[in-house]
């Protein structure tokens, strides 16, 4: 009795509010249906972006408006739809419920949860499609977004805000430096003593098998609990390929307005243009060059666009960007990666020579920049990396002249040397990210000289064996390291002590 | 034969707001299967602009409030239709706009306030 009371109460309370008014709204007719995009005639109140209402409660998003009918991209799979039914306007833009109950979670472009858990609360709609902030609300990338990567944070610097590119053929390791990115964040966040960044990964046209082991890998690694997984794999229709990777920017925007730190990764802008390609042949939009429409550009700039560093005024947050992109046999000048390079504030370069030379991750220096991200480096890291970028640069002159077989002279054949083992203590083993402070001690012990003696098949053990030494006997140091300061004289001195007792041991 | 043509076809085969046999019959001749058909449409979509149906539960009860719906929509139209399932009220369909101020819409309005 008291249960049924309570359920009347509720209904009463709910009702209190309700305005029963008369409504009004604006209907149309099913003309054709051409592989998922509808034709539909009258709906003239209709507007661009719009959300409309099937006869059978399907859903679409109104993507042309021509003079008699519109063009509807279907959201649902809708098979039994027909010409003649019937279909309405609702009035509302296409949108997203975004909330905290979201981290965590996997779910498609619409909200809809994928991973066989309830569904998650009401949150704020975050329309899918909105214009990025303007030049007032911003500020300059000035605070660092650490990957624990160290031929990412020492050569091409992120910083919060930033748009990086990751570019490079298929298998190379691009997801892989995403992935270990997010996984970075936790211990990222330990040391600064902050909240971690809020990390949304957006699947595009991906296989549902790769999704999957990309899931278990952040769960196995504790890293779900502050990501989302947007999801619009390839067995999805173009509409929500096309869709993913605004819902997964309009989520960051929920959070960046509270003030946090977005991280979003786009995996991959690639099969995104192609999802684009498609739904625009088939709304016989003219095609331009590779058949991709004249507004492909505007689709890719208007998406990263929305990556910003917001000013204290304006609460502070930041939406940071990264990008995949797929080539074709490291074709750099095809049109989606030449666009893609344009909008964004630099690209990390993944060769596959690198990749299958056991160079791994497999990041081609000289190829990769980042625009922005120097002013977000922290002042350790920054003392150091410039000599590292510069070596290795030489080394790479110089390698090219050895390979003539010529007597090479004692600095030359040290500058060699040095470069082999600068390259070695570059690589890292995935899913494996490193704190500041070891990656400074790495790249320290290399530009210092301190391993030009060690073999270079013996760099990397050395490299293990002296951070675990380091973090052991001198855990001082490596809390100093951590605050990001330019280490002084006193505390080189240290790690120079610190270097050659391990050394001593090693060896 | 354009579209446009078409549809200017349809709008001059209309005299004093009405269809003309005679206008009709000479255009028709002119125009293959494929045109017809796309005139046939446009005509229609003419004659659906200047048409308002009102559809009430009881053709009888409401003789007044129709002379007045009849009074907003003086220069079209208008077509009565029975729907008994409106329960009260009315709804206006004027070409691809319908006007909602029934019962049974009310009571669709509140299930869906309450499900959100």
């Amino acid at each position: 009795m008291d249960k049924s009371k309570k359920i009347i109460e509720d209904l009463e309370k709910k009702l209190s509010s309700f305005n029963a008014a008369g409504s009004q709204s604006n209907v149309g007719v099913v003309e054709k249906n051409n592989d998922g995009v509808i034709v539909a005639s009258g709906l003239s109140k209709a507007m661009m972006g719009e959300i409309v209402e099937f006869e059978n409660s399907s859903r679409g998003v109104i993507l042309n408006l021509d003079e008699d009918s519109v063009s509807i991209i279907l959201l649902d799979k809708a098979e039994n739809l027909k010409e003649g039914d019937s279909v309405k306007t609702t009035g509302i833009l296409l949108s997203i419920e975004a909330s905290e109950d979201l981290l965590g979670r996997v779910i498609n472009p619409l909200g809809v949860p994928l991973d066989a858990k309830s569904k998650p609360k009401k949150g704020k709609a975050m329309p899918l499609e909105r214009i990025a902030a303007g030049v007032v609300e911003r500020e300059p990338v000035n605070t660092p977004l650490k990957t624990g990567i160290k031929a990412i944070d020492s050569m091409i610097p992120i910083g919060r805000g930033q748009r990086e590119l990751i570019i490079g053929d298929r298998g190379t390791g691009k997801t892989a430096i995403a992935i270990d990115t997010i996984i970075n964040q936790k211990q990222a966040a330990k040391l600064r003593k902050e909240d971690p960044v809020i990390c949304i990964y957006v699947a595009i046209g991906q296989k549902q098998s790769t999704v999957a082991q990309v899931v278990e890998k952040l769960r196995e690694a504790e890293s779900l609990d502050y990501t989302i997984v947007v999801v619009a794999s390839a067995s999805e229709p173009a509409s929500l390929q096309y869709l993913a990777p605004y819902a997964g920017v309009a989520i960051a925007e929920y959070f960046m307005e509270k003030g946090k730190d977005v991280l979003v990764v786009y995996d991959d802008l690639t099969k995104h243009a192609w999802a684009y390609r498609q739904i625009s042949l088939i709304l016989k939009r003219p095609a331009g060059r590779e058949a991709y429409p004249g507004d492909i550009f505007y689709l890719h700039s208007r998406l990263l666009e929305r990556a910003v560093k917001m000013n204290k005024a304006n609460g502070g947050g930041s939406i940071t960007a990264l990008p995949v992109i797929e080539t074709q046999a490291n074709d750099l000048s095809a049109y989606i990666p030449t666009n893609v390079i344009s909008i964004t504030d630099g690209q990390i370069f993944f060769s596959t020579d690198l990749f299958y030379s056991g160079n791994r991750p497999a990041i081609d220096a000289a190829s990769s920049v980042s625009r922005v991200g120097g002013a977000a480096q922290t002042p350790a890291i920054k003392s150091i990396a410039g000599k590292m970028r510069l070596e290795l640069a030489q080394y790479n002159n110089l390698a090219a002249f050895a390979q003539f077989g010529s007597e090479l002279d004692e600095a030359t054949s040290k500058q060699l040397e040095r470069g082999k083992r600068t390259i070695e203590i570059l690589k890292q083993l995935q899913y494996s990210p490193l704190s500041e402070s070891l990656e400074y001690l790495s790249i320290w012990v290399a530009t210092n000289g301190i391993i030009d003696d060690i073999a270079v098949e013996k760099v990397l053990q050395f490299e293990a064996d002296f951070h675990n030494f380091m973090k052991r006997k001198y855990p001082k140091i490596l809390e100093e390291l951590a605050t990001g300061q330019k280490p002084n004289e006193e505390l080189l001195k240290k790690i120079e002590k610190g270097a050659l007792e391990f050394k001593k041991m090693f060896n | 034969m354009n579209f446009k043509i078409i549809k200017k076809m349809a709008n001059l085969s209309y005299t004093n707001n009405l269809l003309d046999g005679k206008k009709v019959d000479k255009i028709v001749k002119q125009l293959s299967q494929k045109d017809l058909k796309m005139y046939i449409k446009s005509l229609k979509n003419i004659e659906n602009k200047n048409t308002v149906t009102i559809v009430v539960p009881n053709l009888l009860k409401n003789s007044t409030l129709l002379n007045e719906v009849k009074k907003l929509f003086a220069n079209k139209k208008i077509i009565l239709k029975e729907d008994r399932s409106l329960i009260a009220g009315l709804q206006l369909i004027d070409n691809d706009t319908i006007y909602d101020f029934n019962l049974k819409n009310n009571i669709k309005q509140m299930v869906n306030y309450i499900n959100k």
